[in-house]
């Protein structure tokens, strides 16, 4: 039984790594925004010992952070999957004896494997790099926040996956529905902590962070690390139920957009 | 062209009216970090929350045309040349580094334009300036050389195409440094800001203008600029002239 799902994991790994100058340069573009970031809060830093209790180091290991979380979290089949919907491409995917959307989490994770195989040693360059400079802050951890950092890593990545789903689902219905993946990346980047730590955000956007489930993306993970946050059973069980409603409308949308799909020909 | 362009665009008028929504909220994302950081800091390099203000109001001009006209181009550049169907650039009864550069146009970012401009002369106005005619003159020449700088770079990284097997997101290079030009270049010291500020002047795109409007500007940097933007032009002339020689499309 698992074999088949083997079998298309595998074929969506071998399709990634087809084309190795563009693997190569992707890997590079991952790490140039965060290069950016890194001086430009470095310049920020040479007037200000400290800003809202953080650090040179300490910022700098938040928004490592955020690019490690980022890549095995993230997703980016939103656009080309919700195309292939409005083409009618996927008469082949509905005869298959596997579901469309799993066949959409397999890909995902196939590519990801793949792009945090080749970023990796590429972020563990950067931070002995970073610590011989003395610009890190130390990353002192117990097994249980350990753990927690795990489960929130796990928790996030199925949230993005179903955003991310839902959205090509939408396209079954929207024109542009790939549009509001630009949507799902300003709202989360800046409710999830992604864009500047919560502590940079002014009170009423604050209690706003406090009240959405998205903090635990990246502030609440970041902040495990930092000692500056912590997670409770209340906290994953809030997640959990996160994740349970946006599984529910994910299915129901499928439930529906099956029976609206309809293609000619080909 | 650009009728057709623009008619075409209007087709779906939905989806125009949402994209130009989500440009927008793009723009006020940006807008929001630099916001929340200058209120935390006080000034970044020197330069105050309206300075700041000024600065991303060039940087959102820049981005729109960025958008609107360079994004989709240079895709279609590199698109056309690993599917061989640059014989059809090649064939047409214009220059083909002309057509590469007009024939794709999205307006759905007309709107950051204005955006922009707006933000601008409002934190003119509360900055208690009043820009003299020259000043306007060279903010304009400066966002020219700005533009001409950005586009005729990521043409001629886009050229590269002629030399891989596929390369397509080289198109993603200037969009994820795009971060390099929305902050003032005095932020940057040492070796990258010899990097950002001669070697390849990205960081002056938006402050140089900037500055030209905020009266405080340097003659010298800026004329750099603008001699650097020629040169580029000149460079990726004779690159794509050399390089289109490799070129072997398919028939049909």
């Amino acid at each position: 039984m698992w074999n088949k799902y083997a079998v298309l994991f595998k074929t969506y790994f071998i399709s990634a790594i087809e084309y190795r100058w563009e693997l190569i340069l992707w890997a590079l573009l991952t790490l140039l925004p965060l290069g950016l970031m890194f001086v430009i809060w470095s310049g920020i830093f040479k007037a200000h010992t400290s800003a809202l209790g953080y650090q040179l180091p300490q910022i700098i290991q938040y928004y490592l952070l955020v690019a490690i979380i980022d890549e095995i979290v993230s997703v980016h089949f939103e656009s080309w999957r919700v195309q292939q919907i409005r083409e009618g491409k996927i008469d082949l995917f509905m005869t298959w004896p596997l579901s469309y959307l799993i066949d959409v989490y397999i890909a995902d994770i196939a590519n990801k494997c793949l792009y945090v195989i080749l970023t990796f040693p590429l972020y563990a360059i950067s931070i002995v790099i970073i610590a011989a400079l003395g610009l890190l802050a130390s990353f002192a951890m117990t097994p249980l926040v350990i753990f927690q950092f795990l489960l929130l890593l796990f928790s996030s990545m199925i949230v993005e996956f179903l955003v991310g789903l839902i959205i090509v689902i939408l396209g079954f219905w929207f024109e542009g529905a790939e549009g509001l993946e630009h949507f799902k990346w300003v709202s989360m980047g800046l409710l999830s902590g992604w864009m500047i730590p919560i502590a940079f955000m002014p009170t009423l956007l604050k209690q706003l962070v406090a009240i959405l489930p998205f903090r635990y993306m990246f502030a609440v993970p970041i902040g495990l690390i930092q000692h500056t946050e912590s997670f409770r059973v209340g906290d994953a069980l809030y997640q959990a139920g996160f994740i349970a409603v946006l599984l529910t409308i994910a299915l129901c949308l499928w439930s529906k957009a099956r029976k609206k799909y309809g293609s000619y020909g080909g | 062209m650009r009728r057709i362009h623009l008619m075409r665009l209007f087709e779906y008028r939905a989806n125009f009216f949402f994209w130009s929504f989500v440009d927008v909220m793009w723009t006020a994302f940006n807008f929001l970090f630099f916001s929340l950081l200058v209120d935390v800091t006080g000034n970044l390099a020197g330069w105050s929350k309206d300075q700041m203000f000024i600065l991303l109001g060039v940087f959102t001009i820049v981005d729109a045309f960025v958008w609107s006209f360079f994004h989709s181009n240079m895709k279609k550049f590199t698109a056309d040349i690993y599917n061989g169907d640059f014989n059809m650039v090649l064939t047409k009864p214009v220059d083909a580094q002309f057509w590469l550069m007009t024939r794709e146009n999205d307006y759905t970012n007309i709107l950051r334009v204005i955006l922009g401009t707006v933000i601008i002369a409002r934190s003119l106005i509360r900055l208690q300036l009043h820009p003299s005619l020259l000043q306007i003159l060279a903010f304009v020449c400066l966002l020219i050389a700005s533009l001409t700088l950005i586009y005729f770079l990521w043409f001629l990284m886009s050229t590269i195409a002629f030399y891989v097997e596929r390369l397509e997101n080289i198109n993603e290079i200037i969009p994820n440094i795009e971060r390099i030009y929305q902050v003032p270049h005095q932020i940057y010291t040492g070796i990258v800001s010899v990097i950002f500020t001669t070697l390849v002047p990205l960081g002056l795109i938006s402050s140089v203008p900037s500055q030209a409007l905020l009266g405080n500007g340097s003659w010298f940097t800026s004329l750099y600029l603008m001699v650097f933007a020629l040169i580029l032009v000149i460079v990726s002339r004779l690159f794509f002239t050399f390089s289109v020689k490799r070129y072997a499309g398919i028939a049909g």
